[in-house]
């Protein structure tokens, strides 16, 4: 089992002045690292590892910690440490206060660590030391070897992608110093690669179904109007189809809600418990509390704490208690959108059937899900005309996704039910995503500035005015300041606050600076 | 875990005893839990107070009283009873689920329901044994005995007797007869008996045989009389002292026994845990939270950075457990609250 090298310190809470973190580099020597002052609450050191690795086994020497913890993240999404060994004890109290035993040596093997974590890859390690027995001390760690599985070479390191990317589309994949990353190794090459059109194409094809085929059919030049009109009614009566097939198959009265997982909050017992039993009857799953894998909210009133918690995550839908009653009164599955508690999503939230999105990687998945919503699949085919229209023949095919929203011409349809029209605060600003995100934010990104209006560049240009990221300042931002001098980097929040609040907002608290 | 808590003797017991019916009421009619430990917080804070309450404003200063319950207070003060519960206790469906929830192993839900099937006397469980499961004939057959309090002479008499007996077993056992009674309480509702064995941790197996072989031995020797259930780790059951005629001592009375086998890293947890009083244990707990620490029945860990709970941190006493907060030790007597 290989040893894992680290490459750097990325960052500690503090260091004694002989005992530095960097010592914790070094190879079997005698330096350790210890925290400065004694009684601080806790010692905290980030590692940076040469790639990402699938971490299999750790050996920790200790040096005065009573607790060590051990976190990992990928230095794209440093902000989000998941928990590879929990807080793992190497003093007792009285060993703390006695000054005894401080430098035990303890090895975790992979039954030992958080078994999904630790199948996954990561090049940032977060140490957290802690404490507490003994608060005249300071401490921190003698060494730290993390193990690798042996054959980890093949393993997908997001630079390998990156640079399977960069040759695939060598022009365009670019600008300064910025290279394109996949964004993710699972999400459809097709969003970001216009060399790979091709594929792309048939890909889209194959996952959109009616949309798609009518931008094919109704190429420039090829497709009278008739044909277009029979393509379109095609579109808006298909998905009632499939609407009503669904409902029409049986699911069993036990199983309707079975990819439910829900959490309750605001109601009382009894009411709580009947709610409960309801929606467990019908083969929901139910949480105490909100957490990864859960989909809806059940909820009594807005704003309870549980409320605001769910308003933070994308996947969550909030219902008032009423879906649950009227689906096991009517014994089938009812939509959940007409039951949402939640004013953001509501109005914008297009999986309506009560699911959760299947595909949430996919962002091109998720714009497509609008089966009952005719209304918006006929402006989506109006949009995608205009686009044609003002095409000129012969320009080369683009993906529809970003063309839909450089041209809005006509004004967003106000549709006959009183949804409002949408904002377009973001109209004639471009925006490039630059760096890994996870699938949820970056779809979240890109519904937010395409339906406000704004341009989402694949690629680095001249026209970017805006770019995103979750990363930390570095000497690529320097060279794509050089060649631009007017780019603006923000961090995603102010995106998601513009939306918040409808409208456009100062981005100077977003900023990400410069060291 | 005993179904009746001690009775409250002090000098605002008056005050205590009907804070406690409408704590009873809401847990068991209403199921609303946080209301009733409202009720019952309050209840423990005023019984604590070492004067004579006089008025509800006075109480208020109190922690864990509030406008509603001191009103409630200053109505029973002043007109020595109190509607509410005047109505409560003039409501059939109230008094039939509160009788049925004394019933062992009838919860709240079981006697709501046990009541829409019905029922609505003793005598109509007890002619009606097919709607009650195994444990709850059990708790009607022994209703009247289950009532009655156990006064401390013997629970010590019990106390010795199971500890001799299962020593008489295996010396390797290490048995604690917990709840109340290890408090000091003059009078338990139940006997609580934690037991570890040296070979048995939560590494190893679960054994099978460890905990079936101390309930033969007392079924053998005519101690446990009645199983309610017994499982790998939990027996529950009714059990009775021989009549001592030597020392002239009749046991004519049923008592209620459990017995636990815990793994021997977390019989200090268990321990610490059963011997209780609750409210002390969510204080204790909430003040082990506020030191980065998380106490359950099983082990105490450190919580990391993101609020995951560490691996156990091992302890040879409760007294490590006190340790490991910062909190000074508190003898079982000292932790009724």
């Amino acid at each position: 089992m290989p040893i894992i090298n680290i490459q750097h310190i990325v960052s500690f809470s503090s260091e004694d002045k002989i005992h530095k973190a960097e010592n914790l580099l070094r190879k079997n020597s005698q330096g350790k690292w210890r925290c400065a002052k004694s009684g601080e609450s806790q010692a905290v050191v980030v590692m940076q590892l040469e790639k990402a690795t699938r971490i299999n086994s750790i050996d920790i020497g200790n040096d005065g910690s009573a607790f060590v913890e051990v976190l990992v993240s990928r230095s794209s999404n440093d902000q989000d440490y998941q928990v590879l060994l929990v807080a793992s004890s190497f003093m007792t109290p009285t060993e703390a206060r006695s000054g005894n035993g401080s430098n035990k040596v303890r090895m975790f093997s992979e039954d030992q660590l958080s078994s999904e974590i630790a199948k996954q890859s990561w090049n940032r390690v977060k140490l957290v030391c802690t404490q507490p027995f003994n608060k005249h001390t300071t401490y921190g760690l003698s060494f730290i070897n993390l193990h690798s599985k042996e054959n980890e070479e093949k393993s997908q390191s997001p630079e390998t992608t990156s640079s399977q990317l960069q040759s695939a589309s060598s022009s365009r994949t670019s600008f300064g110093k910025f290279k394109l990353k996949a964004v993710d190794p699972v999400a459809p090459p097709s969003v970001r690669n216009v060399a790979m059109k091709v594929e792309t194409q048939t890909f889209n094809q194959a996952k959109l179904g009616p949309k798609i085929k009518v931008e094919e059919k109704t190429k420039p030049g090829k497709v009278s109007e008739p044909q277009k009109r029979k393509m379109l009614s095609e579109t808006s009566t298909k998905p009632k189809h499939q609407k009503t097939n669904r409902a029409a198959t049986d699911v069993a009265f036990n199983k309707l809600l079975s990819d439910v997982v829900f959490v309750i909050s605001g109601f009382q017992n009894p009411r709580r418990s009947d709610l409960r039993d309801k929606a467990l009857s019908m083969g929901a799953r139910y949480r105490r509390d909100w957490e990864t894998g859960c989909t809806h909210l059940i909820c009594a009133f807005a704003n309870t704490p549980k409320f605001r918690q769910v308003m933070g995550d994308p996947r969550g839908r909030i219902v008032r208690a009423d879906w649950i009653i009227d689906c096991a009164a009517q014994k089938k599955r009812l939509p959940c959108k007409p039951y949402s508690m939640d004013p953001n999503t509501s109005d914008n939230d297009d999986v309506d059937d009560g699911k959760p999105p299947d595909d949430i990687d996919d962002p091109i998945e998720a714009s497509t899900d609008e089966e009952d919503d005719v209304i918006d699949t006929d402006d989506e085919i109006e949009r995608v005309k205009q686009n044609i229209k003002i095409e000129s023949p012969g320009a080369p095919p683009v993906d529809p996704y970003d063309v839909s929203t450089d041209d809005e011409e006509e004004p967003p349809v106000t549709s006959s039910d009183g949804i409002p029209e949408l904002p377009d605060y973001f109209s004639g600003k471009t925006f490039f995503l630059y760096g890994d995100f996870p699938p949820v934010i970056e779809r979240m990104l890109k519904r937010h500035i395409i339906t406000c209006d704004g341009t989402l560049e694949e690629y680095m240009s001249d026209d970017v005015r805006y770019v995103v990221t979750q990363r930390s300042w570095d000497s690529s931002f320097d060279d794509a300041l050089t060649s631009n001098s007017s780019l603006v980097f923000v961090k995603p929040s102010w995106v998601f606050e513009c939306g918040h609040s409808k409208s456009l907002l100062p981005h100077s608290r977003h900023i990400v600076h410069s060291n | 875990m005993s179904k009746r808590k001690a009775p409250a003797a002090n000098i605002n017991s008056s005050i205590c005893d009907f804070l406690i019916e409408l704590a009873d009421f809401e847990k068991n009619v209403n199921r609303a839990m946080h209301k009733s430990n409202a009720y019952r917080k309050a209840a423990s804070v005023i019984g604590k107070h070492p004067t004579e309450i006089k008025t509800g404003a006075e109480a208020k200063k109190l922690e864990g009283v509030g406008v509603k319950i001191a009103a409630k207070i200053d109505e029973f003060l002043t007109t020595g009873t109190l509607q509410k519960l005047e109505k409560i206790r003039k409501d059939d469906t109230s008094q039939a689920i509160s009788l049925f929830t004394r019933i062992t192993g009838v919860g709240p839900v079981a006697a709501k329901k046990l009541f829409d099937s019905g029922y609505k006397t003793l005598e109509d469980l007890k002619n009606n044994i097919s709607a009650l499961n195994h444990h709850q004939v059990i708790g009607v057959k022994y209703f009247e005995d289950f009532e009655k309090r156990i006064p401390r002479d013997e629970m010590e008499m019990l106390e010795s007797f199971v500890l001799s007996e299962i020593s008489a077993i295996d010396k390797s056992f290490t048995p604690t007869v917990c709840g109340s009674y290890r408090r000091g309480a003059v009078s338990s509702g139940d006997i609580d008996v934690l037991l570890t064995h040296s070979s048995y941790s939560s590494k190893s197996k679960k054994s099978k045989v460890l905990l079936k072989s101390v309930v033969d031995h007392l079924q053998e020797v005519g101690f446990v009389i009645d199983t309610i259930s017994l499982g790998d780790t939990k027996f529950m059951g009714v059990c009775k002292l021989k009549t001592d005629t030597k020392q002239d001592k009749l046991y004519e009375t049923f008592r209620r026994i459990d017995i636990r086998l815990i793994p021997c890293d977390q019989y200090h947890c268990s321990l610490l845990y059963f011997t209780g009083s609750d409210m002390f244990n969510k204080r204790m707990r909430a003040y082990a939270l506020e030191q980065g620490f998380t106490i359950n029945e099983y082990s105490i860990r450190p919580q990391g950075s993101t609020g995951i709970a560490g691996e156990p941190i091992p302890v040879t006493c409760e007294k490590d457990i006190f340790d490991c907060i910062g909190m000074e030790y508190l003898e079982p007597k000292d932790r009724s609250e």
